[in-house]
């Protein structure tokens, strides 16, 4: 009785270890089913929790919409799951690990190549050849971000970039007259505003190890006119020399030596930076430009009013931008009435849609009127509402100048990407802590990159 | 054995009757069992072998390449280039780690569980409050500690600065050298009352006549802790040693999550972080599970040392 116990306990074991679940891509043949259309469809959809409300909001509108404007047919309901941003890559790796899957998701550009190697989402244009069309009116830098491998993955859920914000009271009261517009400019009037007592912390930016540090890191590359690939994917930047070099250079000594920068900005991520300047910490910070919304909301900033955006200092005022999409999750394979709906959501979502007999990108309208998100739809700049909001947030020429300088993360089409990166954020930290020298650490981060594409 | 005693000394249809009722007892019991047993098989042993399984196996971004890839996940872990000096990094964290925690909690403990074992007014109050971090839950002590040791408005720093200690405030978590060390104290803080509380009930069981024999022969302090409580108190002990290992190899992971990431560098980045990471940042579950099961031979290393040098029986036999 015994033995038997025992062996059916080890034999359930091995059968359910056998059976278990593999985080296995999608075949092409699953979303061949077809037949009759079902009165319902039930969509799964996955985001983080950025404004959740907001978001719940409208995709109980695109419920509304769906049925009542664009196909009387369709009966749509969507739940949303949510995680943390900084966690939002786990929730949705664990996910699709243990043979979960989602219809229509979320993504960024530093994940898109991953979550495309592995099968968990599909290429938007083999199933809506509409998508290539709406490239022709998004930005340079988010067509690269929505691309990859040649086929567009997705629709802009937002793109913004990487500013260099100034408290315009705290110069003038340092008898500044201009914002910097080089880096040594920036070392210069820190200690300025240093030795005057102004703040102790004239310098924030966040470098704690997370998703917001490379789009600070590349955004300060890019400012000197660093170059991290050439369009093979091969590590193109010097170790002992160059502008990735002498930015790293600069970020040391501004730590260890003119003490511009304090040590705790590893312990900072954006969001983090944001509060500290809108608590009247920082002289100069370089953020995403939603953020200017707040800074300037008497309330809620103590620096309502004097914040204002000035072009990134440096050589080429270069700077980083990112997007966020809607991707098209490999569960919307299941039948056509979950793929219609899902490719309507994302539409609905990312696209231009008639809402009301109006037709316009009405989601990004909206992420950018009430919440100051920025957008990749570069129509959307001719819309009163829009550009309204966005000039009483920063000069709008200098936004637009900006915005014309910016650029994707290099690499970013390489499947790798996201854990190259994710050991960039270590070993540059270990940099900045003084532990190892720029030249150990390019070189480091320029091996790991060579042993990861040779995988 | 047992049934065949039964049948020697009982009459045959005797022997029958007991016999069946045996049987049926024992098929009782196993069927009681089976709930038991299928938690077991579902809830332990299934993740154990599956996890085991996928150390086998050959991942390529999240997907299994289908390919059975041997011994290489070990191999790559102790060996390539872009792996193996992380892998020894975190190896090296952890075990300073563990070793320093068990020992800080085992020896606050035990002071601890000789305070709370007197008999004074508010000792129940004292128990009370003693219970109050192992109860708070992990990520929300996490929270607490990385506010008390926050570089602009920590608790820590304003005490510091008060006291004159520190002319300014200083950035803890952000300081490699700094770090893993704030971590070991918030968790040395949480666990101290789970293994007081363990070493008290132990010490509650020596009864107090030994203790006045020994102050009738005039031992000291010091040889009463070491020839009388610790050798009685040593399962105890020894249980303690061993679930306060388990714990501080895996359970502050929650705290490297809230208050460093890992970071700053890769000066919080312990082996539990490193196996995260690998799993599900960079979907390399094969990796991550040949990590975690070196990890678990670590710990069954740890155990087997406690278990053979602290065995009471090894310890009488060496007196």
């Amino acid at each position: 009785m015994k033995r038997i116990l025992i062996a059916l306990v080890i034999l359930t074991t091995l059968i359910l270890t056998a059976c278990a679940p593999t985080p296995a891509a999608p075949t092409q043949n699953e979303g061949q089913a077809g037949g009759a259309a079902p009165a319902s469809v039930a969509l799964d959809f996955a985001g983080w929790n950025y404004d959740s409300e907001k978001a719940h909001d409208i995709l109980k509108n695109y419920e509304n919409w769906i049925g009542t404007q664009y196909d009387p047919k369709m009966n749509v309901s969507v739940t949303m799951a949510d995680s943390g941003y900084g966690e939002y890559d786990t929730f949705i790796t664990t996910n699709y690990a243990g043979g979960g899957k989602y219809d229509a998701l979320y993504s960024s550009d530093h994940w898109l190549a991953k979550w495309a190697e592995a099968g968990w989402i599909l290429p938007l244009e083999d199933y809506f050849p509409k998508a290539k069309e709406y490239m022709k009116d998004m930005s340079p830098f988010s067509v690269n971000a929505l691309t990859y491998k040649g086929k567009v993955y997705g629709l802009p859920y937002y793109s913004d970039v990487m500013y260099f914000v100034y408290n315009e009271n705290m110069l003038k009261e340092a008898g500044i007259v201009a914002p910097p517009t080089t880096w040594a400019e920036v070392t210069e009037q820190s200690l300025l505003l240093k030795e005057k007592g102004i703040s102790e912390t004239p310098l924030l930016i966040g470098l704690q190890a997370g998703s917001w540090f490379d789009e600070a890191f590349f955004a300060l590359a890019y400012s000197e006119g660093g170059d991290f690939f050439d369009e093979n994917n091969n590590p193109i930047f010097e170790t002992d020399k160059g502008p990735i070099f002498d930015m790293m250079e600069w970020l040391v000594e501004s730590i260890h030596e003119t003490e511009i920068l304090p040590k705790k900005v590893m312990e900072m991520a954006a969001p983090n930076v944001q509060e500290a300047f809108k608590n009247g910490e920082a002289a100069f910070v370089i953020v995403p430009g939603y953020m200017m919304k707040e800074f300037n909301t008497p309330g809620i900033s103590k620096i309502a009013g004097s914040a204002k955006i000035s072009m990134m200092p440096g050589t080429t005022h270069a700077t980083n931008g990112f997007t966020r999409l809607y991707v098209l999750g490999s569960g919307a394979l299941e039948n056509e009435e979950t793929m219609a709906a899902s490719l309507a959501l994302i539409e609905y979502l990312g696209g231009s849609t008639t809402v009301d007999g109006t037709t316009t990108y009405h989601v990004a309208k909206r992420w950018s009127v009430e919440n100051n998100l920025g957008f990749s739809a570069n129509p959307l700049w001719n819309d009163p509402d829009v550009e309204k909001v966005f000039s009483s947030m920063a000069d709008p020429q200098i936004l637009a100048k900006q915005k014309a300088l910016a650029q994707s993360k290099d690499g970013m089409q390489a499947p790798w990407f996201a854990e190259w990166i994710s050991f960039v954020r270590t070993e540059v930290q270990k940099a900045l802590l003084g532990e190892s020298s720029t030249t150990t650490v390019l070189e480091s981060v320029k091996q790991q990159w060579v042993e990861l594409s040779q995988e | 054995m047992q049934t065949a005693l039964l049948k020697e000394q009982l009459k045959p249809e005797q022997s029958n009757y007991e016999a069946k009722r045996f049987r049926q007892t024992t098929a009782f019991a196993y069927k009681m069992l089976l709930p038991s047993l299928l938690f077991i098989v579902v809830f332990i042993a299934f993740p154990m072998f599956y996890s085991v399984s996928l150390a086998f196996q050959g991942f390529k971004y999240g997907v299994p390449t289908g390919e059975f890839v041997g011994l290489q996940n070990f191999i790559d872990i102790f060996t390539k280039p872009t792996v193996a000096p992380g892998f020894y990094n975190s190896l090296g964290l952890t075990m300073q780690f563990t070793v320093a925690a068990v020992a800080a909690v085992i020896v606050i403990s035990m002071g601890v569980a000789f305070l709370i074992n007197e008999n004074f007014k508010g000792n129940s109050l004292i128990k009370v409050a003693l219970l109050l971090p192992y109860a708070i839950p992990g990520i929300a002590s996490a929270v607490t500690w990385d506010w008390i040791y926050d570089a602009n408005l920590g608790v820590l720093n304003g005490l510091l600065v008060k006291l004159g200690i520190i002319e300014s405030y200083l950035t803890i978590l952000s300081n490699e050298k700094f770090a893993l060390w704030a971590i070991w104290f918030a968790y040395v803080w949480k666990m101290v009352p789970y293994s007081s509380f363990l070493l008290s009930a132990g010490l509650s069981t020596i009864p107090s006549s030994v203790y006045e024999a020994a102050r009738m022969d005039r031992s000291s302090v010091a040889r009463t802790f070491f020839k009388i409580t610790l050798p009685l108190i040593l399962p105890v002990l020894q249980l303690a040693l061993v679930v306060q290992t388990i714990f501080a190899l895996l359970l502050h992971f929650g705290l490297i999550f809230v208050m460093t990431g890992g970071g700053p560098g890769d000066a919080t980045r312990t082996l539990p972080w490193l196996i995260y990471q690998e799993s599900f940042t960079f979907t390399r579950f094969g990796r991550g599970s040949a990590m975690a099961i070196i990890m678990s031979v670590i710990m069954i290393a740890f155990i087997y040392i406690y278990l053979v040098l602290l065995n009471p029986e090894r310890q009488k036999a060496q007196r």
